[in-house]
């Protein structure tokens, strides 16, 4: 799983896994051989593009089909593989049907049926659920993830999205700027960032840094800043007693409440910060909490992250 | 309530209005378009062959003999002429459009899709070859065919309207295919096609309206051409239609009947081709095979 923002080289590094751009520098190996000169077609990977890149003038059978057909395989083998790759992704009852008259989810679907029903190497997904709406990107999510469980196949995946990257990735690749930040389990990346850009690329709110002398003497030698997931924090009443395992940050001038039903946060400024300062968010377990109201920020000891002045994590 | 019936009446009738007033307009620029067309057909129908006067386009006596004429003529020998005539205008468009389409449609691609050393000169020499006449080509295209021992054949002719059509059809075509998107060829080069399958299995038949209009506007300009025709082909049954058209323009009297029946005649086919050819051309094919 390829993840970063926008521009930072995930859609580039997997063109060039595909054979779709040329390697600049440095060797390309699939399955240990070098692959840097071959052809994209003769790879044996499969692509889903973010556009689908169905053939307009061809019907979803001749699409799933296109590829067989290229690599010469006999009719009765294209109809028995076609008729599979359909079933498996419930594409039987279109496949006479054009691109135009599916919708978004069938047309991705109709992608992916023309990837497997070639068995190859690997699945290449650029961008795979960006066209499709919330709730078609939640099934199509679920049904990727399913395809991976049936086929056991090594799949490389873009996104910007970090939720298709948590729940679907095996190991995550965190890209800023064409290089490589971190390299892990999606928990592990969550859990123990190995700098300040994964720190807050990963997680939702993110996680706000702070300067280290917060954390008092919590902060190990050569700390800059202090970061904590508002998953971790907790916004009380400033009377209320530091819990021993925790650390009071210090006091937030909260600006904004978001209630989501389950969970409720509050982010504001840390008393004395300057106006320019980013908002620090909390957990509030006060329903009445408004904004105006100065609260309180504890974070437990075990969930800070400590960084240095270059951004990489400490401890 | 009732304030609100007026309203709808009144909508209703102003409505009424605007769609005869449109319909007004649309029979006006008809007739002013459709006019010249309609005179033209009186003289043919009309059997006289001296120049129509007066402003009516409806014949007051009507004869096919004008046509009879024409279609039927004999040369002295009594071959059908007429008929050899008209097999060498449709052979000479149809392959000078043909050989015109083959080539514009392959230089397009490369010119939309590869990088090559001199891609923008040879867009812009292309785009140089539309800005002179044709005409300033005869001598050296007379020279060029008679070396070539193509004057006064079907295929020299061919060759040279394909070369004169390429250019233009060269850059529509190239505008055509820069908006197919690359995903669908990177698509197909991930299954394994080669750039030859890619043209011709995604390529082509996604520009099929382009590549309609591209061969209608061959086919139309070869068909219609007359001056390199005129000087290049000598002999009577080597002659396209506007040629033969030509000769019933004489040097003290015109034959005016025979002339616009010719040219009803002339007329004919290519309005047939384009009542065929008019499916392709407003057809969308891009439509739904990426996002939208």
């Amino acid at each position: 799983m390829l993840v970063g923002p926008s521009g930072c080289g995930k859609s580039t590094t997997l063109r060039m896994i595909a054979g779709l751009e040329s390697v600049s520098g440095g060797e390309l190996l699939i399955d240990g051989v070098r692959v840097n000169d071959t052809p994209p077609g003769d790879r044996d990977l499969a692509m889903v593009f973010q556009s689908y890149a169905l053939y307009p003038h061809m019907s979803v059978r001749d699409n799933i089909a296109f590829g067989l057909r290229v690599r010469k395989l006999s009719a009765s083998d294209i109809e028995a593989r076609v008729a599979e790759a359909a079933a498996s992704l419930g594409l039987s009852s279109l496949l006479e049907r054009k691109p135009r008259q599916l919708s978004g989810g069938q047309r991705q679907r109709v992608a992916m049926a023309r990837a497997i029903v070639r068995r190859p190497k690997a699945f290449l997904f650029d961008e795979p659920l960006s066209n499709l709406d919330a709730k078609l990107r939640l099934e199509v999510r679920a049904e990727i993830a399913s395809l991976r469980r049936k086929t056991g196949t090594t799949t490389v995946y873009v996104t910007h999205d970090q939720v298709e990257a948590m729940t679907l990735a095996d190991r995550i690749v965190v890209l800023d700027a064409g290089v490589a930040q971190q390299v892990g389990p999606p928990l592990e990346l969550y859990r123990r960032p190995a700098n300040t850009f994964v720190a807050t690329f990963l997680g939702t709110p993110t996680m706000a840094l702070l300067e280290a002398r917060a954390a008092g003497d919590a902060a190990p030698a050569g700390a800059a800043r202090v970061g904590a997931r508002p998953h971790d924090a907790r916004a009380r009443a400033p009377s209320t007693p530091v819990a021993p395992d925790a650390v009071r940050l210090g006091d937030l001038d909260i600006e904004i409440v978001e209630r989501l039903g389950q969970e409720s946060f509050a982010f504001g400024r840390l008393v004395g910060a300057p106006a320019t300062a980013e908002r620090v968010g909390a957990l509030v377990e006060d329903d009445d909490v408004k904004p105006g109201v100065r609260l309180a920020l504890d974070v437990p000891r075990a969930k800070l992250h400590f960084f240095d002045a270059q951004g990489r994590r400490l401890g | 309530m009732s304030a609100r019936d007026d309203g709808g009446m009144a909508g209703a009738r102003s409505s009424l209005l605007v769609g005869l007033a449109s319909h007004a307009l649309l029979v006006a620029v008809g007739v002013v378009v459709l006019y010249p067309v309609l005179w033209v057909l009186r003289m043919a129908l009309t059997p006289s062959q001296s120049f129509a006067s007066g402003l009516s386009p409806i014949p007051t006596t009507v004869s096919l003999q004008n046509f009879v004429d024409v279609v039927g003529h004999h040369d002295l020998g009594g071959r059908w002429i007429f008929g050899v005539q008209l097999y060498n205008s449709l052979a000479v468009s149809a392959v000078s459009a043909l050989i015109g389409v083959a080539l514009a449609t392959t230089a397009a691609y490369a010119f939309s899709r590869f990088a090559f050393p001199g891609k923008r000169l040879g867009m812009g020499a292309l785009l140089l070859t539309q800005m002179f006449p044709g005409t300033m080509m005869m001598i050296p295209l007379y020279i060029l065919l008679d070396e070539l021992h193509l004057l006064d054949t079907q295929l020299g002719l061919s060759l040279v309207y394909a070369t004169t059509s390429i250019p233009f059809s060269t850059w529509l075509l190239k505008g055509y295919f820069d908006t197919i998107p690359i995903d669908l060829e990177e698509a197909a080069r991930m299954d394994g096609a080669s750039t030859a399958r890619i043209f011709w299995s995604i390529i082509l038949p996604l520009a099929r309206p382009a590549v309609a209009i591209t061969f209608l506007f061959s086919f139309m300009q070869a068909w219609n051409e007359f001056i390199l025709a005129a000087k290049l082909m000598n002999s009577e049954a080597s002659y396209t239609l506007p040629v033969v058209l030509r000769g019933f323009v004489g040097d003290k009297s015109t034959a005016w009947g025979h002339f616009a029946a010719g040219a009803t005649v002339v007329s004919a086919p290519v309005m047939v081709l384009f009542f065929f050819l008019q499916r392709h051309l407003v057809e969308g094919l891009t439509a739904g095979g990426v996002k939208g």
